[in-house]
């Protein structure tokens, strides 16, 4: 059976989206700007902006300062994300197995389903066309028989369809810029191959022919790259239930480095982590905790957990969290990341450990979650995060309501 | 009787938000007769608080806030002794912070009276301070209760205090802020225990009354003890280092020895004239014991060659024959009264100036010889400007560097007085795309408030003082992070307390001089050793080559002539001899630019007449006032002002810190001239004049020191240019970047070679029309690295590049940054620069076991590859002018700068890279600016009026390169483009390569299902 891994990706994602929201800007320059402060930069833009000089990246203070006509809109994330989790349920209609990737991206396994969809081309097209029919936003797909190859077509070729068979992975890699492939984006791998002028993919490829001078060159790096330039992929395509790995994050509406709203926002997030661990009955050997700040500076810390209810989950990543934020610079997200999950086997405690009634009130809390939905009930905050719960709402955008009597 | 016995002021470092002068008006308010300064562990505005407080009719009172540990105390000094005491001690919680405080005040607790709040400190200290001088502090915090307790079972008196760190209760947020600065935290991390509540404010004898209602014995005891303390201060004692203080004879005959000798090397034969001058100095020097200092400033110059001697000190024989100054005074007219006078009060300085690279060693050389007991370097005090604060306040709002940036970048260095932010950063134009949102906003009114704070104190660039004895009596020392030990007081107050202050600054033109001397020297080995150039020997002054240079204006690299506006001055007037480049030196100063137009008319011809014939003194600089000197004259003349009166009016006109008294020496100045009848329009005349030397300016003396030296430089750029210009642009720190200086270097037909691993040392090298770049310029290259390869050059040249590799151990990227740089290509000239990387990545990332690695790439890098390598390397492109990039686009569109004089009078079009720019203001306070810009072909000076600066000002804080057009326009012989529009060059290309890929992509609507090619 060939594998075909189908990669839909909904250019400028984010530009689409204000535009169905509001067709008057349809045809005016506009920028979508990760934030509306000096700090941020351009995320998405029209080619009207284009005309007048700006291109991605672009940082906002500089973008003022060129004085264009160009229209700068907020980065909408609760419109981004109701959008993208609606395209996300049109296209798992094709099939069950799709990996949400970034915002307006999906990658789709297509494999085995050839009775199904007997022509990949006409699938590819079908599913973009269902996407337009019911959100109005246009996109590209790549096919290939892995996730490298079809994302690398779905930036680089500009056409609806584009599909590379197997075996011709490397003829379609090999006059392509030696940035598309992720590996070279390293630090280290960047540096070597910059000094050298290996340019396009091709040139990579003809040192990865010869395995020992490959192995100067890249070192650690040198199986990854040369994968990669010969097209070789075996990542699965992974639908988020069967992620390894839970991820919560919150992005502030408007950067602050007040500490309290913080801890209010990291309580927030503890608890959606615990909650979620304890519904898969796991535990997460690895519980990272990270702070992206307004400058684009990103710091993390990372531990264990030893158990799964909200005053353990709580106490650990406020622990993360308080050596991560070192700096005095705003934060802009707050990402809780617990990976390595293994099944929670409880065990009577030979030392005295954590409050045993932590336990029983998380397993109150999860029945009303679970009947009402997260946000139902949760803890008062106590110490510096107290009285603040209720904040959150505002933070994260989205309303928190106090628990009804049922 | 309310006194307040604890005050701070914004001297306490990031605690304070109240100005002396503010305290001072409140406690003159309030009607209280003394006011103490408690600053935290220091006296850092002492000598300003007792100058304040003598003009506002106030006693002031020496005091301390000590803090050390869990310990907070109270120190107010009694007697002179206790000054010193006081002094030792906080000079003691420098060198540790964590002193016990029995340790700290046992031996030292003489002539001072001791306040402490906490019992466990109390405790401690009633058994080191006599009783009478040991009290219970009641301040806000404590409960009165609580005190009376303590006051009882120690048996000492209580007393109220304020511990004021703010004007008003509405103050204390900035307080707050100023505390999270301090803390590196931001305001929601503050504990209580960290900033003072609203309490601690200046509070007057009624609400002490209402917080302390049964304790009015205690409110009284503060002004019982305010009439215990010293408050007559005075310093008019100069205290000397002195040689050898115990033989004042011996000093002076040494120094006439000395004096004696130097003139018969300066002079070979001494004239009559020289003679009665050297008597003249001598006999004044003697009388006023200045001879230990003379010594001490001699013995120090001896120790390097390159000197010199600036300030008032250059107008005295004497200095130039001890070889302390380089100007002959008798030749060039110099008064020595502006040194010495019979009646100045206050110590004459001399100020010396020796390479920069050399200066460390020379104060270390001083602190072996005078030690650290008698010695310490002057301190600089670092206040909050309005750019500073706003970074700092920014920071504890959590702001990011690039949003603190779009405020901060506009706010220039002449602006660093402003305290009114928000109206100004409201309302002025540099500030139009700001975009000022509300936090924004809000950091700016906190910053307002906290402007004139005292941050923390640094290391002046060169000012020393010695004492006779033990320097922690007069004032309290710091050890600075640099490890030398520092005076709290800056350079006024140091000057202001009698201390003597010796100044050695660091001048990189004298090791530019050094430098060029040196490699004249090494590259012409054929000389005889008597030929070789001396920088004692070297006669500038009416060398044709060294006038032809100046008078066109050509001295970039010059000192202290290179700067936009002094080569247009030069050039403008064409006349360079030294009497008139002394003027130039002292006339270029902000607030006289009319002045120089109107000197230049003048010399150019114009009719004039003095203004009075009591003003003679002015013909020397065409009737206009240039010297502070004649400041000090004018004043006698007109206003009758007698030597020191007029002295202080100078120092008032060039101090900052004193332009307070500004009005009221006016008001002097005028009532003076009126009552000598002098016409008003005269005496308004004069005071425009005067009054345009506020802030900045100099004396004769000091201008000649500076003009000698600038012409030196000039007489070697003019003779040896790639020698000079290599030499300036490795001792860095000039006006311009490295880039202009080498496109200065290719004006002059000097070719530029790049850095060889044979050929460059560290630094740039100039030999005939040759510059070759040295391994300095090479960015991301370490120390050590450079060190290694010049090291093993030692043993001989490399002969190859496997020669190289394995001769010198290096980093990867190392090897990679001298590759990329192009030292390895004269090396290997039958490789192309991709196999000679192939070559270096080879050995140095593979273990020796496998095959070398086949290049799969060959060839030389293209035109783009190369400037991109360039720029990473060096930081600009060496290969081409960075407007080549651009030729295609702006072929047939624009003008060279060297057909510039042919357009006079016409708009054109020009492409320019960006050199240097100086933001000014009209006289009607509108921002204007100077810019200067060079294309492949001349530099060119432009002018953006203010009406241009409103909308292109902007775009010169981010742009480098760029296309305008303005109109040229000639004065006296020198051409300016006055901007009349201006844009990015990069910006505009883009928007057209945009323009051009839209209407291709509008014109190709792609087919679905074509393939990729």
């Amino acid at each position: 059976m060939n594998r075909a891994v189908f990669h839909i990706r909904l250019k400028d994602f984010e530009l689409q989206a204000e535009r169905i929201l509001d067709p008057a800007l349809r045809t005016r320059p506009i920028a979508i700007i990760s934030s509306n402060r000096q700090g941020g930069t351009i995320v998405a833009l029209s080619n009207e902006a284009r005309q007048e000089g700006l291109f991605r990246g672009l940082s906002v203070s500089l973008v003022r300062k060129m004085s264009t006509p160009t229209l700068l809109l907020p980065y909408n994330s609760s419109l981004y994300a109701r959008l993208n989790g609606y395209v996300y349920s049109t296209v798992t209609r094709f099939t069950p197995v799709v990996e949400p990737a970034a915002y307006g991206q999906y990658f789709l396994d297509m494999s085995g389903m050839e009775r199904v969809y007997r022509d990949p081309r006409q699938t590819g097209f079908n599913i973009t066309r269902q996407v337009q029919d019911k959100t109005s936003l246009s996109g590209v797909v790549g096919i290939s028989p892995n996730k490298l190859v079809s994302s690398i077509s779905t930036a680089v070729v500009p056409n609806l369809i584009h599909r590379v068979a197997a075996g011709d992975e490397p003829k379609f890699l090999a006059p392509l810029p030696t940035p598309v492939l992720p590996t070279s984006r390293e630090r280290a791998v960047r540096r070597i191959l910059d000094f050298l002028f290996l340019e396009q993919v091709h040139q990579i490829q003809a040192v990865a022919d010869r395995p020992t001078e490959a192995a100067t060159l890249f070192g650690n790096y040198t199986r990854k790259l040369t994968n990669e330039a010969r097209g070789l992929d075996t990542s699965l395509v992974q639908p988020p239930s069967l992620l390894k790995h839970i991820l919560e994050q919150t992005v502030l509406p408007s950067d602050t480095n007040d500490i309290d709203l913080l801890r209010a926002v990291v309580r927030n997030l503890a608890e959606q982590v615990a909650f979620k661990l304890r519904k898969r009955g796991q535990i997460a050997r690895r519980i990272a905790v990270e702070v992206h700040y307004t400058d684009g500076l990103k710091n993390n810390r990372v531990s264990r957990l030893g158990a799964n209810d909200d005053a353990a989950v709580t106490a650990t990543c406020f622990h993360l969290f308080d050596q991560a934020n070192y700096r005095r610079n705003r934060i802009r997200t707050v990402l809780i990341n617990a990976s390595d999950l293994r099944y929670y086997a409880r065990q009577l405690d030979l030392f005295a450990g954590g409050d045993p009634r932590d336990r029983v009130l998380s397993g109150a809390l999860d029945k009303v979650r679970k009947k009402y939905g997260f946000d139902s009930v949760g803890i008062a905050g106590q110490g510096q995060s107290g009285g603040k719960r209720l904040e959150i709402g505002k933070l994260t955008g989205q309303p928190v309501t106090p628990i009804r009597a049922a | 009787m309310l006194t307040h016995l604890n005050v701070h002021s914004q001297f306490s470092a990031m605690r304070g938000t109240a100005s002396q002068q503010e305290l001072l008006t409140a406690a003159r308010a309030q009607g209280m007769q003394y006011l103490t300064l408690t600053e935290v562990n220091g006296l850092w505005g002492f000598i300003r608080f007792v100058q304040h407080a003598h003009a506002a009719g106030i006693k002031p009172i020496a005091g301390a806030n000590i803090i050390v540990g869990e310990s907070d105390l109270i120190l107010l000094v009694e007697n002179s002794a206790g000054y010193s005491n006081l002094c030792r001690i906080i000079s003691a919680v420098h060198d540790d912070k964590n002193i016990a405080i029995e340790e700290l005040i046992e031996p030292y607790a003489g002539g001072l009276f001791v306040l402490a709040h906490r019992y466990d400190d109390l405790e401690k200290l009633v058994s080191i301070v006599l009783k009478s001088h040991l009290y219970v502090e009641l301040r806000p915090g404590v409960a009165e209760a609580s005190a009376k307790r303590i006051s009882r079972s120690l048996g000492l008196e209580i007393v109220a205090t304020g511990d004021i760190y703010f004007m008003r209760p509405e103050d204390q947020p900035a307080h707050k802020v100023l505390r999270a600065i301090e803390k590196n935290a931001t305001l929601s991390q503050l504990t209580v225990a960290d900033f003072k509540p609203e309490t601690n404010y200046f509070c007057d004898e009624k609400e002490m009354i209402r917080r302390f209602p049964n304790s009015l014995e205690a409110i009284n005891n503060s002004s019982f003890l305010a009439e215990r303390c010293k408050t007559d201060w005075n310093f008019v004692n100069t205290i000397f280092p002195g040689l050898n203080l115990k033989n004042q004879h011996r000093s002076n005959a040494q120094l006439r020895k000395l004096v004696e000798k130097g003139a018969r090397e300066r002079y070979g034969t001494i004239s009559e004239e020289v003679r009665q001058r050297i008597d003249y100095e001598l006999e004044l020097i003697t009388q006023k014991g200045f001879a230990p200092y003379f010594l001490v400033v001699r013995d120090i110059v001896q120790q390097t060659k390159s000197t010199i001697g600036r300030g008032s000190a250059a107008a005295s024989v004497v200095s130039y024959c001890l070889f302390i100054t380089q100007v002959d005074p008798i030749l060039f007219n110099l008064q020595f009264e502006r040194f010495i006078h019979p009646e100045r009060e206050s110590m004459p300085d001399i100020d010396v100036d020796f390479p920069w690279d050399e200066r460390d060693d020379i104060i270390d050389y001083v602190f072996k010889k005078y030690g650290n007991q008698r010695t310490a370097m002057v301190a600089s005090q670092v206040f909050l400007r309005p750019r500073s604060a706003i970074r700092e306040v920014a920071k504890v709002y959590g702001l990011s560097n690039e949003e603190i940036n779009t405020i901060t970048k506009r706010i220039g260095y002449q602006w660093r007085t402003r305290s009114d932010l928000v109206n100004w950063i409201k309302t002025d134009p540099r500030f139009a795309n700001a975009h000022l949102d509300d936090t924004l906003l809000e950091v700016i009114a906190r910053s307002q408030q906290i402007v004139g704070t005292f941050r923390n104190p640094s290391v002046h660039p060169g000012g020393i003082v010695i004492v006779p004895d033990e320097i922690r009596k007069y004032v309290p020392v710091l050890t600075a992070p640099k490890g030398v030990q520092i005076t709290e007081w800056e350079k006024d107050q140091v000057e202001d307390s009698g201390l003597l202050k010796i100044d050695l600054l660091g001048n990189r033109s004298l090791a530019v001089v050094r430098d060029t001397i040196k490699q004249i020297n090494l590259y012409n080995p054929k000389k005889a050793r008597s030929q070789y150039i001396d920088y004692h020997r070297i006669q500038p002054i009416g060398d044709p080559k060294t006038e032809a240079l100046m008078q066109t204006g050509r001295t970039m690299g010059v000192f202290y002539i290179e700067s936009p506006a002094t080569r247009q001055l030069l050039a403008k007037s064409g006349v360079v001899d030294f009497e008139h480049v002394v003027i130039y030196s002292s006339i270029i100063r902000t607030a006289a630019n009319r002045f120089t137009n109107l000197m230049l008319e003048r010399i150019h011809g114009q009719e004039w007449e003095p203004l009075h014939t009591d003003l003679d003194f002015l013909n020397e600089s065409y009737g206009i006032m240039v010297y502070e000197e004649q400041v000090s004259l004018a004043a006698r003349a007109l206003a009758g002002f007698g030597y020191a009166q007029s002295d202080a009016l100078r120092k008032t006109m060039s101090r900052d810190s004193l332009n307070r008294l500004i009005p009221s020496w006016k008001k002097k100045f005028y009532a003076g001239a009126r009552k000598r009848g002098y016409e008003k329009e005269l005496v308004d005349k004069t005071w425009d004049m005067i009054a345009s030397f506020v802030g900045y300016s100099f004396c004769k003396p000091h201008s000649a020191s500076y003009a000698m030296l600038s012409f030196t430089c000039a007489y070697l750029k003019s003779n040896y240019p790639a020698e000079f210009l290599a030499a300036v642009i490795s001792n860095q720190g000039g006006f311009y970047s490295a880039y202009s200086y080498l496109s200065e270097a290719r004006r002059f037909g000097i070719t530029i070679l790049p850095p060889h691993i044979n050929r460059s040392f560290r630094e740039f090298r100039g030999r005939k029309q040759q510059i070759r770049m040295g391994l300095m310029v090479i960015n991301k290259l370490q120390d050590k690295a450079i060190e290694a390869v010049l090291d093993e050059r030692k043993a001989g040249d490399f002969l190859n590049l496997e020669d190289f590799t394995t001769r010198v151990d290096l980093d990867l990227s190392d090897a990679m940054a001298f590759t990329n740089a192009g030292c390895f290509a004269e090396l290997e000239p039958q490789l192309t620069h991709k196999e000679i990387a192939y070559r270096i990545a080879n050995f140095y990332l593979s273990d020796g076991s496998g095959r070398p690695v086949t290049a799969p790439v060959k060839g030389n890098p293209t035109a783009t590859e190369k400037r991109r390598m360039e720029i990473e390397s060096f930081g600009f492109p060496i290969s081409c002018h960075p407007l080549a990039e651009y030729d295609l686009f702006l072929k047939g569109k624009v003008k060279k700068a060297r057909d510039i004089p042919k357009y006079v009078g016409h708009s054109i079009r020009l492409a320019g890279v960006y050199i240097t720019r100086k933001v000014t203001s009209t006289r009607k306070h509108d921002p204007m600016e100077f810019l200067t810009l060079e294309d492949e072909t001349d530099i060119y000076e432009c002018v953006l009026f203010p009406e241009a600066y409103r909308e292109y000002g902007d775009l010169l804080n981010w742009e480098r390169l760029f296309l305008l057009r303005g109109k040229v326009e000639e004065a006296f012989g020198v051409y300016t483009i006055t901007i009349e529009k201006l844009a990015s060059l990069p910006a505009l290309i883009r928007k057209q390569e945009a323009g051009i890929r839209g209407q291709e992509s509008r014109q190709k609507k792609p087919l679905a299902t074509a393939s990729y090619v």
